[in-house]
């Protein structure tokens, strides 16, 4: 018989654990990776290029659009840039909304990261009551915004439309039963011995790893390093309200799911307290102006203002970032009169994919499968 | 800021944002400079590039560095000259993918670099997306030809124009 040669095959971009269309070129050696290629693209579709086309106001639904599955967290981020870059300061009861908006789609993120990972390695069950749960949560959605999923609703300003009091109630309500499914899931998960064989020592990055790397969110934390910008540049009203950063220590995938779960955990406490925060402020504005059609006046400056959108000086920009629930999402704006000159958009599914082939390296094949769960990928934003 | 008084001739200003400490205007030696003394806790996070046509040096690139240990982002920036710059690898290696991007958006070669290929385009993908003579509908677009039984390329036909729509009053400002 002769001598075995590496072999390479291509995993996707057609395949249900790549997570969307992630094409991986595998160099095999037996069962062991020898390297990992990802060749990403395959979603590309030039929303940089879009965003330089459209005004400041006409950007943001691209947004929603970037991580699917996490919507608000990323128009967040954009309209925070457009505020930054504006220098506007939202009404106390917009920043109460979005940072319970922000956290019913951290939900909405890890329950889907957690449980299509737990599918991808054989789990087919915390899938299902995970998306129950994710069910509820797009409900809230669609009575904040009209959309289950592409929103819209936070704006630079603001945000769409205040809550009504039922809907506080009815999330509430949800986080008052939330806490019992995810001790469900976890009690699929957590001692299942299947869960830890595939998971535990599988997938480590140290910590200089993940620095060198450019990790951030849960992947950083799962290598011990407790950062999170939620904490280290406040932004919102996070500095107001009191939650722990779990941390990982020994930066494997099963780390980084118990990372994900009690972020779960503590969005839940920091949801509840921006419900409360927001039944105490009561009804109040939270951007535009709520009835434009009062004034003939008004009406022609609402309407100028929708129209041209903010007008930015040239040589103005800013870089803005905060804690997606994948890790840190940046947008860079570089002014240039009524349209941004350049948009910049830094995706952490995308750093963390191209530590990729750093992390399988010696991984047998079907641990591919685990890392790529592990990462939280989401091509809309990598592909962006 | 520290780094203003430690590097005056490099610093060019605050950025407009409330968590990014201080602007570099640098030439990409600086890079390695820095890397030994200040930014050896500094990792980096972002790399992008932006086109400014008219200027002898196009592309603007931009490194956003942080400073994890002091909660500080610092933001590098250059002109590198005819779009050809040494390559950051080697003291972050975050910035592989990075770099690919810019070049195969902008065309900034980055010297050095180990695996310099397309990342994001088709694959055969010709043009640089990103710079500001490239047309946001591009110039080619590909279908499944039934006939030929594979994917064929083919020049973009819009049926309609496209329109910008030119808001701004000249009488505003």
């Amino acid at each position: 018989m002769g001598k075995l040669k590496s072999f390479t095959i291509n995993f996707g971009p057609q395949h249900p654990a790549a997570h969307g269309v992630l094409r991986l070129i595998l160099e095999l050696d037996g069962e062991v990776v020898v390297r990992a290629d990802p060749h990403v693209g395959l979603l590309h579709r030039g929303t940089e290029k879009l965003l330089e086309e459209r005004n400041l106001l006409q950007g943001l639904p691209y947004f929603d659009r970037l991580d699917y599955v996490s919507m608000m967290a990323y128009e967040h981020v954009y309209s925070l840039g457009v505020e930054n870059l504006l220098d506007l300061h939202p009404t106390r009861v917009a920043k109460w909304t979005r940072v319970l908006f922000l956290e019913l789609t951290r939900l909405l993120n890890h329950l889907i990261a957690i449980t299509t990972h737990a599918l991808d390695v054989g789990a087919l069950t915390p899938f299902l009551w995970g998306f129950e749960e994710r069910e509820k949560l797009m409900e809230f959605y669609e009575r904040a915004s009209g959309a289950r999923m592409h929103a819209a609703y936070i704006r630079p300003g603001g945000v769409a439309a205040p809550i009504d009091q039922t809907t506080r109630s009815d999330i509430a309500l949800f986080l008052a039963q939330f806490p019992a499914r995810l001790n469900e899931i976890e009690e699929m998960l957590t001692n299942n011995r299947i869960w830890r064989q595939r998971l535990v020592d599988v997938g480590v990055v140290t910590l200089d790893q993940a620095l060198h790397w450019g990790f951030s969110g849960p992947m950083l934390r799962g290598s011990s390093w407790g950062w999170d910008l939620r904490v280290a540049t406040p932004y919102e009203t996070y500095e107001e309200v009191t939650f722990g950063v779990p941390v990982g220590l020994h930066g494997d995938c099963f780390d980084r799911y118990l990372v994900r779960v009690e972020e779960i955990r503590q969005s839940c406490l920091i949801a509840a307290a921006a419900l409360d925060q927001l039944n105490g402020l009561g009804d109040d504005s939270v951007g535009a102006p709520a009835d434009p059609a009062l004034q003939m006046e008004d009406l022609i400056k609402h309407f100028k203002k929708f129209t041209t959108g903010e007008v930015v000086p040239p040589r103005l920009f800013a870089y803005t970032s905060a804690e997606a629930p994948k890790g840190e999402f940046g947008v860079y704006f570089a002014g240039d009169g009524s349209r941004p000159w350049r948009v910049h958009l830094r995706a952490p599914g995308f750093v963390h994919l191209s530590a990729l082939d750093g992390i399988a390296v010696d991984h047998i094949i079907a641990d591919v499968v685990t890392l790529i769960g592990t990462q939280d990928i989401v091509f809309g934003e990598i592909d962006r | 800021m520290e780094l203003a008084r430690l590097y005056p001739k490099w610093t060019a200003g605050v950025l407009r944002s409330p968590q990014v400490g201080v602007v570099i205007t640098s030439p990409p030696e600086v890079l390695t400079t820095l890397k030994g003394s200040l930014l050896h806790e500094g990792w980096l996070t972002d790399l992008w590039g932006t086109d400014y046509p008219g200027q002898s040096r196009r592309v603007q690139l931009s490194w956003m560095v942080w400073l994890y240990t002091r909660g500080v982002r610092l933001h590098l920036l250059s002109n590198p000259p005819g779009g050809v710059t040494p390559s950051g690898v080697h003291l972050f290696p975050s910035a592989v993918w990075f770099e690919r991007e810019v070049w195969e958006m902008l065309g900034v070669t980055f010297v050095g670099h180990p695996d310099l290929r397309r990342l994001l385009t088709d694959y055969g993908f010709s043009g640089l997306p990103l710079r500001k003579d490239f047309p946001v509908g591009g110039y080619l677009e590909v279908r499944f030809s039934e006939r030929a039984k594979r994917v064929v390329a083919r020049g973009v036909n819009f049926t309609q124009e496209f329109r910008t729509f030119d808001f701004t009053s000249p009488w505003e400002n």
